[in-house]
């Protein structure tokens, strides 16, 4: 009796802890957000949470792309690059080129596809580590949105600015006039990742490349298409973002993307997805986008002073990725 | 165990960047006192000195402008000012396009110093890349003025430069004008900041400076990231959650107070105030349009490129001129781009 339940208690232990590991952060972000609560007037307001919502998006979005690369054990640095490229593509064609929404869009997205399909040609055919490639692809795509914009803003004509069609992106609301467009469109984005990667049988083949490539080229796996769609799904998810990025700012910039490439892919480690590839939860990666969101919007609200912000949001980030360590952990 | 001392190590390293982030942020503050600044004024040509400056070069000497680049609008309008007002004067100038890269800076520099040169104007973007070269170009005789920037002082140029402290001041001393004139002299004011670069730090503490000189009563609410339009209009909409009352918003650039811009007009507001520094495009249009961007701050570049050959004709005149001089800024605003028209 005594030892059987000595190895219970061990077995419960053990869930725990990997329950800890795998939740890790979300246990960090809940206490962040009772302490937010507890301490701060404005936190746990609707107007709040769907601002932190919104404006979470932008990492969201482009997250769910970079979590499937990393999927399959490759990374893309490229996707800031692909949100400032793709920006400037939709702001210069609406605003410079006189094209409709929908045209500059599809515009900005085939850009940010075949950004994608360069990256997956180069990674697969010529055989050069993704990071490398993407380093390098994303250096010359910022070259080029600065050729496009010669460092200048592009914005429209106040009160005739082609770029008020698709403000409705960012700051209208839906559902009884109560949920902002992009809040929507997050969650839309996330739900067909998560049936995509679930239910399909590209789903399944990331899993697989990202497990074992061997075993999936050998199991008849057309590993390399798997690895180029999924470039070509990151870049275009990134292009998306750009697009959303324009109606947020309403102006389109070469660097516009730039401040993104380190959350996107904080959100896609903190929310658990292995370097290495083969295990992930999307959703994981939803929460820890907003989690993350939500560091900087606590900070403002408790009034930390700004040069105090990057020591808390480092210690708050060491912290919640540390418990991933417990993962390792034997009890 | 192991994992034990995997978890002390992280924690470890995450005290110790702590630690060391805290250190640095104390080094700022510690910073040496500027240099005494001489202004404008002190480089205000004489018949004289002109006359000698153009005998000093006589037929063959010039003054060789080397651009950083012409490829932006602060660059380019500041190497044709020098270029058109030394014509306008009768002095031999020649160009340079650096194309900010570091060889051909370099080149440029040594052709000039061989081909005659006897002052080199010269903006700088990578000082100890170029340093040599301009050492090279003293020994030769010939004079140094460096442009947007103070790094020469040790070679004896004379450097022109916009400062920091006078942009944001000006910005800060507009807002304060305002409110004092629009709102009875109480406003809850952000102030939109970029502590990454420590010039940029300077300009926020100048606008906080002005404010509170000028407009004792307005409350500084806080200082929000800023910088960029994304991070100005995230932290507008932060910051309006906790202060709804914000009513005036001044930024150390203009692309972080387009940005709050877009968020305030998001939230329905029409009755804020907002200044920027930098004089974009957009900033300008915006004020001519009376919109709730009241103001921004021009670094002034054809000012700059005309102060330049002030200080070459003074060098080769060999009059006294204090080695470094502020460019005096200039504010832009509804009135005085009325006035301009």
């Amino acid at each position: 009796m005594t030892g059987l339940s000595t190895t219970m208690s061990g077995s419960g232990q053990r869930r725990v802890m990997h329950s800890l590991a795998e939740y890790g952060f979300v246990v960090m972000f809940f206490l962040w957000a009772v302490y937010l609560t507890l301490a701060t007037d404005n936190f746990a307001t609707t107007n709040n949470i769907f601002t932190i919502l919104r404006q979470a998006a932008i990492i969201g979005i482009t997250a769910i792309g970079a979590h499937f690369v990393i999927l399959m054990g490759d990374m893309d640095l490229s996707a800031a690059a692909v949100i400032s490229l793709s920006g400037v593509v939709m702001g210069e064609a609406m605003v410079n080129q006189g094209f409709a929404p929908i045209p500059a869009a599809l515009a900005a997205l085939v850009v940010g596809a075949l950004v994608g399909l360069v990256n997956g040609l180069i990674v697969t055919k010529l055989r050069i580590n993704a990071i490398i490639t993407t380093l390098g692809t994303s250096s010359i795509l910022s070259g080029i949105a600065f050729t496009i914009t010669q460092g200048k803003t592009i914005y429209g004509e106040r009160g005739n600015d082609p770029i008020d069609k698709i403000e409705f992106l960012s700051r209208n609301r839906v559902l009884w006039d109560w949920v902002p467009v992009p809040v929507i469109i997050l969650f839309a984005c996330y739900i067909i990742a998560f049936i995509v990667l679930r239910y399909t049988a590209y789903g399944a083949r990331v899993y697989a490349v990202g497990n074992n490539e061997r075993a999936a080229w050998l199991s008849g796996i057309k590993v390399d298409r798997v690895r180029i769609a999924t470039f070509v799904v990151a870049g275009a998810l990134a292009g998306f973002a750009g697009i959303m990025q324009v109606a947020r700012q309403g102006t389109a910039t070469a660097g516009m993307g730039a401040d993104f490439l380190f959350p996107i892919l904080t959100a896609v480690v903190l929310g658990g997805a292995s370097l290495r590839g083969g295990r992930g939860k999307v959703f994981s990666t939803l929460v820890a986008a907003i989690f993350l969101t939500s560091i900087n919007n606590g900070m403002v609200l408790l009034g930390i002073d700004i040069y105090t912000q990057n020591i808390v949001s480092g210690v708050i980030l060491v912290v919640a990725l540390s418990m991933d360590r417990l993962r390792t952990l034997r009890l | 165990m192991k994992h034990l001392k995997l978890l002390v190590s992280i924690v470890l390293i995450a005290l110790l960047s702590t630690a060391s982030m805290v250190a640095m942020a104390q080094d700022d503050g510690e910073e040496e006192e500027p240099p005494e600044l001489g202004t404008a004024e002190d480089l205000e040509v004489t018949e004289e000195e002109l006359e000698a400056a153009l005998e000093a070069l006589g037929e063959d000497g010039f003054i060789g402008v080397v651009a950083c680049t012409y490829s932006t609008e602060y660059h380019s309008t500041v190497a044709e000012s020098a270029e058109a007002y030394a014509t306008e004067k009768g002095l031999n100038v020649r160009t340079f396009d650096s194309e900010i890269n570091v060889e051909t800076q370099i080149s440029g520099i040594e052709n000039f110093v061989s081909d005659g040169a006897q002052v080199i104007v010269v903006c700088l973007f990578d000082p100890p890349s170029v340093q040599s070269a301009l050492e090279e170009a003293a020994e030769a005789g010939v004079m140094i003025v460096q442009y947007a920037g103070r790094d020469m002082a040790d070679l004896g140029g004379v450097t022109i430069s916009v400062e920091d402290a006078d942009m944001g001041y000006a910005a800060g001393q507009y807002a304060a004008e305002l409110i004092n004139e629009e709102l009875d002299g109480e406003a809850q004011v952000a102030i939109l900041d970029y502590p990454d670069i420590a010039n940029v730090v300077i300009r926020a503490d100048a606008i906080r400076a002005a404010i509170e000189e000028i407009a004792p009563d307005a409350e500084i609410v806080g200082n929000y990231l800023g910088g960029t339009a994304d991070n100005g209009l995230t932290s507008m909409e932060t910051a309006l959650i906790e202060h709804p009352d914000i009513n005036v918003v001044v930024s150390i650039n203009d692309a972080g107070a387009l940005g709050a811009l877009q968020a305030l007009e998001n939230a329905g507001r029409d009755d804020v105030i907002i200044v920027g520094i930098d004089a974009e495009q957009q900033a300008i249009d915006l004020i001519e349009e009376d919109t709730m961007y009241k103001g921004t701050v021009d670094t002034a570049p054809a000012r700059t490129g005309e102060m330049t050959i002030d200080a070459a004709v003074k060098l080769l005149a060999q009059a006294e001129i204090p080695q470094n001089i502020a460019v005096p800024v200039n504010l832009i605003t509804a009135e005085t781009l009325a006035d301009e028209e």
